[in-house]
């Protein structure tokens, strides 16, 4: 299983995603810009991605908790979510994620 | 700062930090740091661009030693250049609390206490050259999580808690229990209702006494004793002082335009009447993100439902609401068990969630606390289990 990751330093990466933890773990060991400050709790904003749009409804909707984290940050796309709240399963393979820019 | 300049707040800003460092976040200090998973700029706040960016005036190294709220100015000392007053419109007080150090416990070498980037990299650096072994004092949340990164890079740890309990400021023997179970299980020894009464060494720390007259040989020792509010500066400053700086409702203090937010804020509880003092990160957050609001003459009612969390051994613990009401009662898994799932009642309604390893159902159960509902409507048809108080 593999997804895309394009990292804030422009690097196009295939990253090999096996388990069932979420996205934000498995991509932080990278440094690709995917930090995960608050350890997956949605209350930090530090593992902030975009979906690629046309794969969108592959994903887990954005509950309460996601959403009001997502609210604070002022480049939320409309395709923005945190990483640590999409949990992998096989129908993701092939997702394609961008980092969004640190501010 | 972000959100008064996303707002269109033209004026000056100013911020006044005793640390050197730039700003950083502080949760992972104790975990993702220790362990190496994290680099520093992993968890920086700010840049040195995205400050110039904001047009913030940052002083580093400079610490706040007086207020007088009459001329609205913030008396300042840094070791570069001296004594300084600045003057403010609004004022912030955001200067956190100190750890806990007792006097007994100064003047070796190898004992540690962990609040500032700076204890972070010396605690990080002896657990990565030094042999060890590592007592903790304190079982807190700091005391637990430095166990846990000790741990997992191979030292020989034990934790020394007074209180008869693991986190005995939130947790109930039964729902602490299975976290010490955790904690053993991953090679940590637990001793609880016992108390250190010395630390002894030549320079360096080599054992502790605990008060019943064991030694346990520690060359890395780290007090996990939590932290006195940082407010000695604003002694003469006519604000009200007990464990912090009391505020209103609105984190607004007695003096026009001053503000206290985070670990500091004893913030009058309205639904309870009680002043209230947390040391969440997330009610920092949240905390900052009100006030900046109220600068900005958009006040909305302070609404915040505490949220903390920890995660040791691979195992995290979160807690919604209060913790100590007039009941916890299991709702899946219990004292025996690794996992659970536990509630809390206050009066006749739901208060508060407490869970270990269930991290699904808690987000479920959190999200009926913005607006609690009656308990028996939560707790009828979960089995009629022992409460917590029958088992502990």
């Amino acid at each position: 299983m593999t997804i895309v990751v394009h990292g804030r330093d422009q690097t196009r990466r295939e990253v090999d995603v096996n388990t069932r933890d979420s996205l934000m773990l498995q991509l932080r060991p990278l440094k690709v810009g995917v930090i995960g400050v608050c350890g997956g709790n949605a209350v930090c904003g530090t593992c902030h991605v975009t979906v690629r749009p046309d794969q969108w409804d592959l994903l887990e909707p954005i509950d309460e908790y996601e959403e009001e984290m997502l609210e604070t940050l002022p480049d939320r796309q409309p395709n923005s979510r945190l990483a640590c709240q999409i949990v992998y399963t096989p129908a993701l393979d092939g997702l394609e994620l961008t980092v969004a820019t640190r501010i | 700062m972000e959100s008064l300049r996303e707002n269109g707040f033209e004026g000056a800003l100013t911020v006044v930090d005793a640390d050197p460092e730039l700003p950083y976040d502080r949760p992972p200090l104790s975990k993702e740091f220790l362990t190496g998973v994290f680099d520093e700029d992993d968890f920086r706040l700010w840049s040195a661009d995205r400050i110039t960016e904001l047009r913030v005036e940052l002083r580093l190294s400079t610490r706040a030693v007086g207020l007088d709220t009459a001329r609205r100015r913030v008396a300042v000392r840094s070791a570069a250049d001296g004594a300084d007053e600045l003057a403010y419109d609004r004022l912030v007080l955001a200067t956190g609390v100190a750890p806990r150090r007792p006097a007994a416990f100064v003047g070796l070498d190898g004992v540690h206490t962990l609040r500032s980037l700076a204890d972070a990299r010396a605690l990080r650096d002896a657990l990565r050259t030094k042999p060890g072994p590592v007592v903790v004092v304190g079982g807190g949340f700091i005391g637990g999580e430095v166990a846990t990164s000790a741990a997992e890079q191979g030292l020989d740890v034990t934790i020394v808690e007074g209180g008869g309990n693991l986190l005995p400021s939130v947790l109930t023997p039964g729902l602490s229990r299975p976290l010490e179970r955790l904690h053993e299980a991953s090679g940590v020894r637990v001793i609880c209702g016992r108390t250190v009464a010395a630390l002894h060494g030549q320079g360096s720390v080599e054992s502790v006494e605990l008060a019943d007259g064991t030694r346990l040989p520690g060359g890395i020792v780290v007090l996990g004793l939590g932290g006195a509010p940082e407010t000695g500066w604003l002694d003469r400053s006519g604000l009200q002082l007990s464990d912090g700086v009391h505020t209103d409702e609105g984190l607004r203090t007695r003096a026009e335009g001053v503000y206290a937010i985070g670990d500091i804020a004893r913030r009058r509880d309205s639904a309870t009447g009680a002043l209230v003092r947390l040391q969440h990160w997330t009610s920092a957050h949240r905390q900052a993100a009100h006030v900046a609001r109220d600068l900005l003459g958009t006040t909305v009612p302070y609404r915040d439902v505490p949220f903390i969390w920890t995660d040791q051994h691979g195992t995290r613990l979160q807690i919604a609401g209060v913790t100590y009401g007039d009941e916890v009662r299991f709702v899946d898994g219990g004292p025996d068990t690794e996992a659970y799932l536990a509630l809390v009642r206050r009066g006749p309604d739901l208060a508060g969630v407490i869970a270990l390893g269930r991290m699904r159902e808690f987000q479920k159960m959190r999200r009926l606390l913005s607006d609690p509902p009656r308990w028996q409507s939560v707790v009828a048809g979960t089995p009629d289990l022992d409460t917590l108080g029958a088992q502990a």
